[in-house]
């Protein structure tokens, strides 16, 4: 299962570098070569079998990185690379092999492509960048207050 | 719930990406970073839903060897987990030693990051080194996966919750064989002495003692033991530490030692003592009188544990201190050589002290302790002490067996510095140390 889900996500990634040459030889622009230059290595990392955190992280960082300069070229092209990258680093530890884990990343999906459209919409981050940090500290309020729910209902405060 | 090494990167790189996108005022870096944080929270929220799943499918028995031991053997934990675990995670579970027990033997913990339905079994041998029933309170379950951990208690159901009693280890100092020995034969049963009891023959009993028709009868030998007129018993008084105050822990179990000795080393020999407990000036309800060792052993090991303390004497002075006071103020006044001003202040102790007497009556504890050695004649008092803090009460308990003729003796299982004795600590009192 994970060597098919593997090539799955190889295939994929070639099929992307083959567009994304295509769209570079249609629109030639500098960042977009930045953006396949990353984005072909980190699809030549993941050809080195580690399957170790450290190796994925790092291959996400640089698959990260791929999609955030494919992202200036165009947010379609951003979403995709993203989704793609996103995918492989959540395969590799068995997330998506149950239901909830395909769900986030379908979740996940939505959220990204809603992102990308506002992103348009931006004019200066500096309101919307501290709107997000609020908002991620109530939802890591609310996380921690979940957890506590289960640590009290499991019977111990102790921990 | 503690984040990998793998979420402390997403949360790094969610933070870079954000505040670069302030600094550089570009929303692509503002969306690619709000992209990754929604990830993160994402994960942590399904990972807090799968646990709370796995969480209500695990369930665990442990089962002790044996029931009862001495305190310093050891005893053996069987625990079996049986749980069912997603794919992707990794389940390790920690039994939780009992409290002042130490691991001597086997594995604490185990593990597996196998999915589906697993059953983890460990097995371990611990030693206590405090007397008391000792209750098992289950371990600690981490569940984690890539990018989180997530430590849970596991508890055995109130109804089943492995137990284990710990005797004691009885620590056997010189024994005083009253009503042995010479002394039983010079005060024979012509000096009016009668036969409490006759008893099995021990070693070290005296031969002269067996009594030849009733061991003829049962075809082992019996031995006569003789009661004193009033039947004199020991009296153990345990001055139970407060528990609102830390205590050296293996001192006092030392002194539970040295009690348990001095209480079996008496009951096999059927001689019948009286245990009673105080805390400080607090009367405890700890009490026994008896010859029944199964018995005594179990208040020994249940209930000499610290106490709660409600009343302190605080430095208290005794009234036979103060009168010596009023005395010794009255003989140095009337010694001329004194100044005037010596002479006011001796006047100025004698009359506090002497409107302190009457004004102030005798304890609650001393009334109590009085009252215990009115109703029989014990023929010694041992009073087994942490002697930390003020020792008042001591000196009242000493007082009062000192007006009964009764012998005194003070256990401790700490070398007491006698040099640096004030006011309210012991003055004279017999001390040994255990």
């Amino acid at each position: 299962m994970a060597r098919t889900s593997l090539r799955l996500f190889s295939l994929l990634s070639g099929i992307l570098i083959i567009f994304l040459g295509v769209y570079a030889f249609f629109f030639p622009d500098v960042q977009i070569y930045a953006g396949i230059f990353l984005f072909v290595l980190y699809f030549i990392i993941g050809l080195i079998r580690q399957h170790s955190a450290s190796h994925q992280f790092f291959r996400f960082c640089l698959g990260e990185s791929a999609a955030i300069a494919l992202w200036f070229i165009a947010p379609v092209l951003g979403v995709i690379s993203a989704l793609l990258i996103t995918g492989a680093f959540l395969n590799e530890p068995d997330i998506l092999k149950n239901r909830n884990g395909v769900f986030l990343l379908a979740l996940w999906t939505f959220g990204i492509s809603l992102l990308a459209f506002m992103s348009r919409m931006i004019q200066h981050t500096l309101l919307p960048g501290i709107t997000v940090l609020f908002l991620a500290g109530l939802v890591a309020l609310a996380l921690l207050l979940y957890e506590y729910r289960m640590i009290y209902h499991a019977g111990g405060n102790k921990l | 719930m503690k984040l990998t090494p793998c979420s402390t990167g997403l949360l790094a790189v969610f933070l870079i990406l954000i505040f670069l996108a302030i600094i550089l005022d570009d929303p692509v870096l503002l969306m690619a970073g709000t992209s990754v944080g929604l990830l993160l929270m994402g994960l942590c929220l399904q990972f807090l839903h799968t646990v709370e799943k796995t969480y209500r499918t695990i369930s665990g028995s442990w089962k002790m060897e044996k029931s009862l031991i001495r305190q310093g053997r050891s005893n053996t934990i069987e625990c079996t987990i049986s749980l069912f675990l997603p794919c992707g995670y990794q389940v390790r579970y920690q039994d939780t030693i009992p409290s002042l027990c130490s691991l001597e033997s086997g594995e604490d913990q185990t593990w597996t990051d196998s999915a589906g339905s697993q059953t983890l079994t460990l097995s371990y041998r611990f030693i206590p080194h405090y007397h008391g029933t000792i209750c098992h309170e289950g371990g600690i379950i981490t569940i984690q996966n890539r990018f989180f951990r997530s430590s849970l208690p596991l508890r055995p159901e109130k109804s089943s919750t492995p137990s284990v009693q710990v005797q004691p280890w009885p620590l056997f100092g010189p024994v005083e064989k009253r009503g042995s020995g010479k002394d039983l034969e010079r005060i024979g049963p012509v000096k009016g002495y009668s036969i409490r009891q006759f008893r099995e023959y021990l070693p070290g009993d005296d031969i002269r003692h067996v009594d030849w028709k009733i061991s003829a009868k049962r075809g082992t030998l019996y031995i006569r033991e003789y009661a004193t007129p009033a039947d004199e018993m020991p009296m153990v008084i345990v001055d139970l530490p407060d528990s609102g105050q830390e205590i050296d822990i293996q001192s006092f179990s030392r002194m539970v030692s040295s009690i348990s000795g001095y209480v079996e080393s008496k009951l096999a020999k059927k001689e019948p003592i009286r245990l009673i407990g105080i805390s400080g000036p607090n009367m405890s309800d700890l009490y026994y009188e008896g010859y029944d060792m199964a018995h005594c052993l179990t208040i020994i090991r249940e209930r000499i544990h610290p106490i709660p303390r409600t009343f302190h004497l605080f430095r208290f002075m005794m009234r036979s201190d103060m009168r010596k006071e009023i005395d010794k103020a009255a003989l140095s006044m009337d010694w001329t050589e004194i100044s005037r001003d010596e002479r006011s202040y001796l006047a100025r102790v004698r009359e506090i002290r002497k409107q302190h007497m009457q004004e102030v009556k005798t304890t609650r504890f001393a009334h109590a302790m009085n009252t215990i050695l009115m109703q029989r004649h014990f023929h010694e008092i041992i009073l087994y002490s942490l002697c930390d803090g003020d020792m008042s009460h001591i000196r009242e308990v000493a007082a009062l067996a000192g007006r009964k003729n009764i012998p005194f003796r003070i256990r401790t299982p700490k070398g007491t510095d006698h040099r640096a004795q004030g006011l309210f600590s012991l003055r004279g009192e017999p001390v040994e140390v255990i």
